[in-house]
């Protein structure tokens, strides 16, 4: 039973990094409109013509 | 995939004019379009590589009419300083922008716009919000102005425009922030803890040994902590702010009982001895935090509703010079005494008075009446109001801070403010329980210091433990939440929980009539041809000439077949002429039509219209405002309090209504502060109001009736205003809600019969020191599962 005293802490820190990583995303909104992203999934990105591809600006302070 | 029909535009999914050119190929097919800004909007989207979008679109779009030149021109003026530096936040040297986003229906339209605006080297970030129809945008302010900003979402068919959040909003979005972060931690924390827990319930039956046993509590008091003191600090501190203001509210006995069974669960593992009751916490916590989280959330969508109404009232106004110049600035630059011209179409800016021309105003904002009102030289415009047939010239008379429509913004807010307030039953209650818990606990704990001063503490433990009253505690919310999905199932928004006790009391339910009894939009009702041609061709006619008017009435005259007429002029207050097969044809009121028909006076109609070509009368029609679905059958059903109907209408056609309806007291042609008033005499006799209005003109009286209820489709202001919002349009959901609170009201005694019987029964075993602690556990746990079982039974009984 004494791996016990490995495997509860190691669980703890996986959940200590799990609840920053969860208040890193609502801080950084990612919660603040749950509607549409389930349809993110559906616009396939790689745009067909790749000279559309988004061009990068320049000005990079 | 959105299919359009054929027949109908492929952008907008409007109905094509008979003679239209406007295709292009979209999708590898050509397409048809309504009008030219359809057609340059799909040609947009195809030309930036971004047709994907209407593969994936789930609505259609918003109408692209206005032509690109005319909007590029009005939204230049956003490029004034005085406007930039409102709107606009520097970041670094990136400025941020909030803007409102008309027609943004769909998560296709967000990508569309996400894309379009991405492409655009200038632009630094871009995050759309679909449910509240909003968009964020940092960029490069001196590569890009404002303007040009927005073109690009005029460019793909958004209307875009600047706003700022109000405090209230920002608030909001902090809290909602802090909510989700709190729930997050509980929810995760807790499945640690029940995990532990269940080791330590294999332990009872013996093979865990004592110092696993010990190290599994040392790790749940760990892991319990944070979610008793941040996430429960929810409760707590609304326990101390209500104890602070010398009152026991309901969170009082909630987080003793957390604080309570922390503390003695700590002690007992400091010490190596008696039981730990953190799972029991850490869900207790999680559970009620759903709870308070939708109650939160839907609280913000209200608000946020609200905010994008700012968007409704006109910004900018066509300045006339002195020298006769025409200029466009800023509506609150404007001062009393300077000149404005206000074009068809527009939103009146400010209060004003007619100096030159004749027009008729819709002025349903702020009225509710959807008949026009004829104005003429020295007649006041107000603010908020449209202009609907001929361009006016108006002296501004008071500047737009006190302009009609914010008058009526301020009387929601001082009614809102005086709203009586009604004592949560559960609230009472938790005061005298707390009391009596409170009082025993000592006096045990008084007895046993005596008695046996070693266990007096323990035994002082177990009687609050006893007497946790978590199911006291979910009696009410859990009632609650259920009841709100069953409305919600029913078309119903409910924002505050607590009216559904309230509701139980109502005794005068309040109807405003045009808009919420009524549609607000005339109708054909009837209609006589008194030509030889056929009944087809006539209302075609009709139709074709109409189309050509901004007029509500013209709404009423519909058809698919519009031909194109030459000559149109517009009447104010009188009717429209026109060209059509080289015929003249004249409709409006019979006056102008110059046809005399005998008027009937057995039916008291909306208007009455008559068409007629080359002065040879042809049809009349009569318009009504027709009921909305289910009205008569509501009105049958409903058999609680009396009824009163409160409008801004004449005294005939507000008696026909009441006389139909069977609605005993009507108050005819009150303004919204009379409407306010009439229900305030009302409420100083005691009696409890349920008021269902729809316009702007309704958001007073709806913020200081004791329920309010907004109609479907009713205005964001009145939206705002009220406490319910009905998603459909049928009337019988108020009936529903009727007895959606009855039956809630009813499962409320029945928790707390059950969850106060079980902490009374089980009090003197604690209190003789009889009650072994797992015994406590056992009956808590099973008590708060009969409540919240019980209150479930609101959303699984069968509808009558």
């Amino acid at each position: 039973m004494s791996i016990i005293y490995v495997l509860i802490p190691l669980a703890i820190i996986l959940v200590l990094v799990a609840i920053a990583i969860f208040f890193w995303a609502v801080r950084s909104e990612q919660f603040k409109d749950l509607e549409r992203h389930g349809h993110s999934i559906l616009f396939d990105d790689d745009v067909k013509d790749a000279s559309k591809a988004k061009p990068k600006p320049p000005n990079e302070k | 995939m959105y299919n359009v029909a054929t027949g109908h535009c492929f952008h907008c999914n409007e109905t094509i004019p008979d003679n239209s050119q406007f295709c292009t190929e979209v999708l590898h097919e050509q397409r048809q379009f309504c009008c030219p800004g359809c057609l340059e909007v799909a040609r947009s989207v195809v030309a930036t590589g971004l047709e994907d979008y209407y593969k994936f679109r789930t609505e259609p779009a918003a109408r692209a009419d206005a032509l690109p030149d005319s909007l590029r021109k009005d939204i230049q003026i956003y490029d004034l300083p005085e406007l930039t530096d409102e709107y606009i936040s520097q970041n670094n040297q990136f400025a941020e922008v909030q803007l409102t986003v008309e027609g943004l229906n769909c998560p296709a339209c967000a990508w569309l716009i996400e894309k379009r605006l991405n492409s655009n080297p200038a632009v630094r970030m871009v995050g759309v919000d679909v449910s509240a129809r909003r968009a964020s945008v940092r960029w490069d302010k001196d590569s890009l102005t404002l303007s040009q900003l927005l073109n690009l979402f005029f460019e793909i068919g958004y209307r875009a425009r600047p706003f700022q959040p109000d405090q209230h909003e920002t608030i909001f979005q902090t809290e909602n922030k802090n909510f989700l972060k709190k729930l997050g931690l509980a929810g995760l924390l807790t499945m640690q803890v029940m995990m532990l827990a269940f080791g330590l319930y294999f332990g009872v039956f013996g093979n865990l040994d004592a110092e696993t046993r010990q190290f599994l509590h040392w790790v749940s008091l760990i892991l319990s902590t944070p979610v008793v003191f941040y996430s429960g600090s929810v409760f707590i501190i609304s326990a101390l702010n209500g104890l602070s203001a010398k009152t026991l509210n309901m969170d009082m006995p909630v987080s003793i009982a957390i604080v309570v069974t922390w503390a003695s669960s700590a002690w007992a593992t400091f010490n190596n001895h008696g039981e730990v009751f953190f799972e029991s916490i850490c869900m207790f916590i999680f559970l009620l935090l759903i709870g308070r989280y939708f109650e939160h959330k839907g609280r913000q969508k209200a608000v946020i509703t609200g905010n994008n109404l700012s968007r409704q009232l006109p910004q900018f106004a066509r300045l006339v010079a002195d020298d006769g110049q025409i200029q466009d600035v800023p509506a609150k630059t404007i001062r009393p005494g300077q000149q404005i011209q206000i074009k068809v179409g527009d939103t009146v800016p400010v209060d004003g008075i007619i100096t030159q021309g004749t027009t008729e105003l819709d002025e349903a904002i702020l009225t509710g009446e959807a008949a026009p009102v004829c104005k003429t030289i020295n007649a006041p415009v107000f603010g908020g109001t449209i202009n609907l047939s001929a361009p006016i010239i108006a002296t501004v008379s008071t500047a737009l801070k006190d302009s009609a429509i914010n008058q009526i913004s301020r009387a929601q807010e001082l009614a809102f403010s005086q709203k009586p307030k009604f004592a949560i039953a559960a609230d009472k209650l938790a005061g005298s329980f707390v009391t009596l818990v409170l009082l025993i606990a000592t006096l045990t704990f008084l007895y046993w210091h005596q008695k046996a001063p070693a266990d007096a503490l323990w035994i002082t433990v177990s009687v609050l433990v006893a007497t946790c009253p978590c199911a006291l505690g979910l009696a009410t919310p859990t009632a609650f939440t259920a009841a709100m999905s069953k409305l919600n199932e029913n078309g119903l928004v409910i924002k505050r929980t607590d009216l559904l006790e309230t509701l139980n009391k109502v005794t005068v339910f309040a109807f405003d009539k045009t808009g919420t009894l009524t549609r607000g939009q005339p109708k054909v009702q009837r209609w006589e041809n008194h030509s030889n041609l056929s009944d087809e061709q006539v209302l075609s006619v009709a139709a074709s000439i109409e189309a050509y008017s901004e007029h509500p009435i013209a709404k009423a005259f519909d058809s698919a077949t519009n031909l194109p007429c030459q000559e149109v002029v517009v009447f104010p207050g009188e009717g429209i002429a026109g060209e059509l097969h080289e015929k003249r044809y004249r409709i409006g009121n019979c006056h102008f039509a110059g046809a005399n028909f005998k008027v009937q006076q057995a039916d008291v109609y909306l208007c009455e219209v008559t068409l007629t070509g080359e002065q040879i009368p042809i049809a009349e029609f009569y318009l009504e405002d027709a009921l909305r679905e289910q009205v008569e059958p509501f009105f049958r059903q409903l058999n609680r309090g009396r009824s009163v109907l409160l409008s801004g209408d004449n005294q005939q056609k507000v008696a026909i209504l009441a006389d139909k309806l069977s609605i005993p007291e009507y108050q005819y042609g009150v303004k919204p502060v009379q409407k306010l008033a009439y229900l305030q005499t009302l409420q100083a006799k005691g009696e409890v109001i349920v008021m269902v209005g729809d316009g702007v003109n309704d958001a007073p009286v709806l913020a200081g009736a004791d329920i309010s209820v907004a109609v479907n489709g009713a205005s964001d202001f009145a939206q705002n205003a009220a406490d319910i919002i009905m998603l459909k349009d049928n009337f019988l959901a108020i009936n529903t809600l009727l007895e959606v609170s009855l039956k809630t009201q009813r499962i409320i005694k029945q928790n707390f019969a059950w969850a106060l019987g079980y902490n009374l029964l089980v009090l003197p075993f604690a209190v003789s020191g009889l009650l072994p602690p797992w015994g406590a556990v056992i009956g808590m746990s099973l008590s708060s599962l009969i409540v919240t079982f019980n209150s479930l039974r609101i959303n699984t009984q069968k509808d009558k």
